[in-house]
Formats: structure tokens, C-alpha cells, sequence
């Protein structure tokens, strides 16, 4: 018996090996071969070793949580011919649809201004001078008032090699997290007003986390509960949900692909929804804000060598109702040779 | 004589032997209910424990585990019968955990085996059922956490192997089906992971006054004597 094939016994489970044809020839191998003993004490030490990892045994919950999402992906399977033509299932993307629009039209009603002396959408720029501004990434934030809390709106920015970036900040810095590359500052709140109109649009449906969770036609299930988190003064679950497999053209459509809602978890409505890879919102925003009179430089395609997570810092914004107007509130010391992605001009 | 399981036994209702995986197939198939919670409970645990080892995260293994069930139930009619189920299932929980990784590595989070072993310290204190041997359950935990760092510390294709190998006893061939690689690569791949993990973990977990040392001996490897 050669020393490879031995070791590729010694690799096999004990009950395998001992079943093998040439396992009787293991122990004459073993006894003559020095190399082949030090193979075999290796396997067996870290099998013995890897036992200190403790099993983890799955509640009654968990086992019937996941029938249950089996039952629930076998009906749907049933429910949906396999044959329609897809035009047939466009009815099936309105949700989403729904959602891409009342996206676009939430951040329109943030920004855009409103009252006398009031203007968000100059507060914000002005904000945002000199650093870059819309990501991949769009943000939205339905009009809900949380129970005890305040919404939110995010606002996301990029930029290239944290590692050489310093940023200073004045004003009140709330609270500042920072989980592997991605930092978050929570600044002092500026204001955005809500035009009245928005009162219309039935909020509460259209981001009703059941509802999400339901259209199981166009979402894939299940669902993903990513974490918690405390959003003061509330307690809220991050919900990760994806166009469905089986709608590759929507996703790529409508430029989606992740929504994540952040609920409280008390009530499970929304606090807000960010969709990732939003580039179709992105660019109506940018058509919305160009026509507002922002001026926007033309986008620049990020430089894919470099476009892995480590190499950027995303900074969010997060901006509150009802407080003082602060534009000055941020400032961003980029030292020379950083590169921004996508700044505004 | 056929071996009962005990819950069986004791229940007195069903003696008849388990369904086997074909028959529990045909029955999923069918939208039987009871099968595929019959499915679920046989198979359910095992691929929580792959996942959370897998991709090193215990909070979110029950969602990867539930997200793998719903993908076997879609998945169902094109399962070849003459194939293994079990085999067959962690290749699809296999799937979604590089899924998982590759969304984790455009958003990253912690891990757990990031987080330090304080977090341990302190659920140990919290935990009233260690009161009774303080040093040698905190011993334990920082001998399970040290396990689960060295493993989460493997490439992905390595840590897979070694999860597959060493917590489910799937033989060389069943992970060359989940991994999508040859016998050879999956050979090779054990190899650097066992001789890894013995290095790190064979000395430390001696110290402590651990088996490594007793099991392993010696940790110089002979050189020039293969044969």
C-alpha cells in the first residue's frame, strides 16, 4: 500500500475505512511507516479536537418554522403555471413596483422644498459639499411615525481607502458605531419637511412587513431576520428580503436587488427600507435634483479593481424631523489624494 | 429485528419502522405534510449544525437552514431518487452558504469569531447552571471558542471540507458531490486543513491541559520516510 493511498484511508470516517477493501493492509502500512503514524495522529487529534465545538439542537419552533416555509414554497409552486409567458405575470411585480415608485416618491417629498424659508434640498447639498454623494445605495423612508420614536431618513456616501480618510465632525455627533469597514455617525438632525399630499399614499400597506413577506410571488422566501439593533428609542429587527430567483428580469429591471426593512420590533412596521443596488431610484433621484436646479456632476463608474468592501467607508446620514436646520453641523476633512467617488458639483 | 427509535417506543402508537428517505420523497412530493415534517426533523439539525459551522454564525443558521428547506422543496422533483438525500441536502445548504458569505464579504458584519472572549466570560456569569464547577465550564466554553476560531480562520473551501468531514462523517466521495470538486481536490483540501488545525489547536488546547498533546505526540512531522 503506498503512503498516498493511506492517507487517503486515513481521511475517509472510521466506519467507511473499515469498510474499504483495503483496510486490512492499513495496519501492516501504518506500523512500517513513520510519515503515515504522524498522518493518522494528526486526523485523529483534531477529530477529537473539533468535538469541544458543542451541537446545536434545534427548537420545536425552528423545525416547524421551516415546514412550514416548505409548505407555504410548495403552494406557491402550485399556484404559478410554469408555462405562462411572462408577460402574464407582470401583475405579480406590481408590489415592487409599487415600492420603486413610492421610494422615489418619499425621497422626492424629503427633498424637496417646502414652507417659506425652508429648503432641504440646498440644506442637504450644501451638507454634502465636497464629499460624494449618492451610492449604489438609495434610501427611503416611509412616513410612519414609529411608536415612541422618531423616523429617519438615511442618506449613504462613499468613499474610496478609509484607511487613509479623516474625518472630523462638528457639531453634535449623537452616536457613532462602527461594524467591520462600514461606520455610521448619527449627526445632529436637520430639517426635511413632509408635504401634506403624502398623507394619501397608504403607507402602512405598502410597507406593512406582512405584506412584504406575504408576496411571496415576486419575494423570495423566507425572509431573513439579519440582526437587531437598538435605533433609539426603539428596538428594531432588520429584515432582509430579495426578488425571488424566479423573477431574474424584475430584479434586473428595476436595478433591485436586496431590500432590507428596518421594523420595530414591537409594532413590526417599518422605520425604514433600504434597497440595495437601486441604481434606477439613484438615477431619478439625480434627474429630480438636476431639475430642482442642483447642479450634478455627470456619475462616474466606480473602478471595479477597487470596488470591494474593504476599500470603501460608507458613511450614512441619518437626518430627523422636526429638528434645527444644520448644515454647517458636518464637515469632512478628505486629505489629499483621497478619491471620491461621486461627488457633486 | 428492527431498531425502533425511543421516542417512538415510548409513545406506543407507531412501531412501524421510519420511513426511508426515498419513501419520505415520494410523499413530499405528494404535498404530505407529515412527510416533510418527518423530513424536516431528520434532517433539519444536521444542516443547523453545517451551516452555523460553516459560515460561523449561529444567529443566522436557522435562517440559512430554513432558506435551505424551502430550496429542497422547489427543488424536489429534479432530486434523482438513485441519489443520497442527505448528500444531496447539504449540497444545497452548502449553496446557500456561499451565497450567505459572498453577501456578508459586500456588507461586513463582526463574526462570531470576531467577538472576544469576554462575551463569554460574561454569559458565564449569567448562567446559574455553571455555578457549581465555575473554572471548568469556563474552561470548556474557552476551549469550544477556541475550536470555533481556528476552524472560522480556514479558507471557505478548506472549512467546508473539514465541517463535512469531521461534524457529519460524509466520506471523501458524498463532499466531492456538495463541494463540486473532485475526490482528489477534496483529499487535498482535508489534508492542509487537518495539518492546519493541528498546529494551532494540538499545542494550545495541551497547554491547558487538553488531549492534544496526549493524541498527537510529537508535533514534528518525520521527514524523507514516506514510502
Amino acid at each position: 500500500m503506498k503512503c498516498s493511498e493511506t492517507r487517503r484511508l486515513l481521511q475517509e470516517p472510521e466506519a467507511k475505512r473499515e469498510a474499504h477493501p483495503r483496510y486490512p493492509e492499513l495496519a501492516g502500512h501504518l506500523e512500517a511507516c513513520e510519515a503515515c503514524r504522524h498522518d493518522q495522529a494528526e486526523v485523529e487529534t483534531v477529530s477529537v479536537l473539533l468535538r469541544e465545538w458543542p451541537s446545536i439542537e434545534p427548537t420545536v419552533e425552528d423545525r416547524q418554522a421551516a415546514v412550514a416555509a416548505m409548505v407555504a414554497a410548495l403552494a406557491i409552486r402550485s399556484r404559478r403555471p410554469r408555462s405562462l409567458a411572462w408577460s402574464a405575470r407582470f401583475p405579480a411585480w406590481r408590489p415592487a413596483s409599487a415600492a420603486t415608485a413610492l421610494a422615489i416618491c418619499v425621497l422626492l417629498v424629503l427633498l424637496w422644498p417646502s414652507g417659506p424659508g425652508a429648503d432641504p434640498v440646498a440644506a442637504v447639498c450644501e451638507a454634502l459639499d465636497g464629499v460624494s454623494v449618492w451610492s449604489a445605495h438609495g434610501t427611503i423612508t416611509p412616513a410612519i411615525i414609529p411608536i415612541g420614536g422618531r423616523p429617519t431618513n438615511r442618506i449613504e456616501v462613499q468613499f474610496v481607502r478609509p484607511d487613509t480618510m479623516r474625518a472630523s465632525m462638528d457639531g453634535d455627533l449623537v452616536q457613532m458605531l462602527q461594524q467591520g469597514d462600514t461606520r455610521t455617525w448619527y449627526v445632529k438632525p436637520m430639517r426635511l419637511a413632509v408635504i401634506e399630499k403624502t398623507e394619501a399614499v397608504d403607507f402602512v400597506k405598502l410597507f406593512s412587513v406582512n405584506e412584504w413577506l406575504t408576496n411571496q410571488a415576486v419575494l423570495a422566501t423566507p425572509a431573513r431576520v439579519v440582526g437587531e439593533e437598538w435605533f433609539l428609542p426603539q428596538r428594531v429587527k432588520t429584515i432582509e428580503v430579495r426578488i425571488a430567483d424566479t423573477h431574474p428580469d424584475l430584479a434586473r429591471r428595476v436595478g433591485l436587488n436586496t431590500i432590507i426593512l428596518h421594523a420595530n420590533v414591537d409594532s413590526m412596521l417599518p422605520v425604514h427600507a433600504q434597497a440595495e443596488g437601486f441604481a434606477q431610484l439613484r438615477d431619478e433621484i439625480r434627474a429630480l435634483l438636476t431639475q430642482a436646479g442642483v447642479p450634478l456632476d455627470p456619475v462616474r463608474s466606480q473602478p471595479s479593481a477597487r470596488n470591494t468592501a474593504s476599500d470603501y467607508l460608507t458613511l450614512h446620514l441619518h437626518f430627523g424631523y422636526g429638528g434645527a436646520a444644520d448644515p454647517a453641523g458636518l464637515k469632512l476633512d478628505l486629505p489629499e489624494g483621497t478619491t471620491v467617488l461621486d461627488q457633486r458639483g | 429485528m428492527v431498531q425502533l427509535p425511543p421516542e417512538a417506543v415510548g409513545a406506543g402508537q407507531n412501531l412501524m419502522p421510519p420511513p426511508t428517505d426515498k419513501e419520505l420523497v415520494r410523499r413530499v412530493r405528494r404535498g404530505d405534510r407529515e412527510a416533510m415534517g418527518q423530513l424536516v426533523d431528520r434532517h433539519y439539525a444536521p444542516v443547523l449544525n453545517f451551516v452555523a459551522r460553516f459560515v460561523g454564525r449561529t444567529e443566522s443558521a436557522n435562517d440559512l437552514a430554513q432558506e435551505t428547506f424551502v430550496k429542497v422543496i422547489r427543488r424536489l422533483e429534479s432530486f434523482d431518487d438513485r441519489a443520497d438525500l442527505r448528500t444531496w441536502i447539504f449540497a444545497i445548504a452548502a449553496n446557500a452558504c456561499r451565497d450567505a458569505m459572498r453577501r456578508a464579504k459586500r456588507r461586513p458584519e463582526l463574526t462570531e469569531a470576531d467577538g472576544p472572549d469576554l462575551q463569554l466570560i460574561r454569559d458565564f456569569a449569567e448562567d446559574t447552571d455553571d455555578a457549581g464547577k465555575p473554572a471548568a465550564m469556563l474552561d470548556r466554553k474557552l476551549r469550544a471558542n477556541q475550536v470555533r476560531r481556528a476552524v472560522a480562520s480556514l479558507p471557505d473551501l478548506h472549512r467546508e471540507v473539514v465541517v463535512l468531514r469531521f461534524f457529519h462523517d460524509l466520506s471523501l466521495k458524498e463532499i466531492a458531490e456538495v463541494c463540486h470538486c473532485s475526490i482528489g481536490t477534496v483529499g487535498s483540501r482535508l489534508h492542509y486543513a487537518v495539518k492546519r488545525l493541528a498546529r494551532e489547536l494540538g499545542p494550545e488546547l495541551g497547554d491547558a491541559g487538553g488531549i492534544g498533546d496526549e493524541v498527537l505526540g510529537d508535533q514534528t512531522a518525520p521527514a524523507g520516510t514516506r514510502g
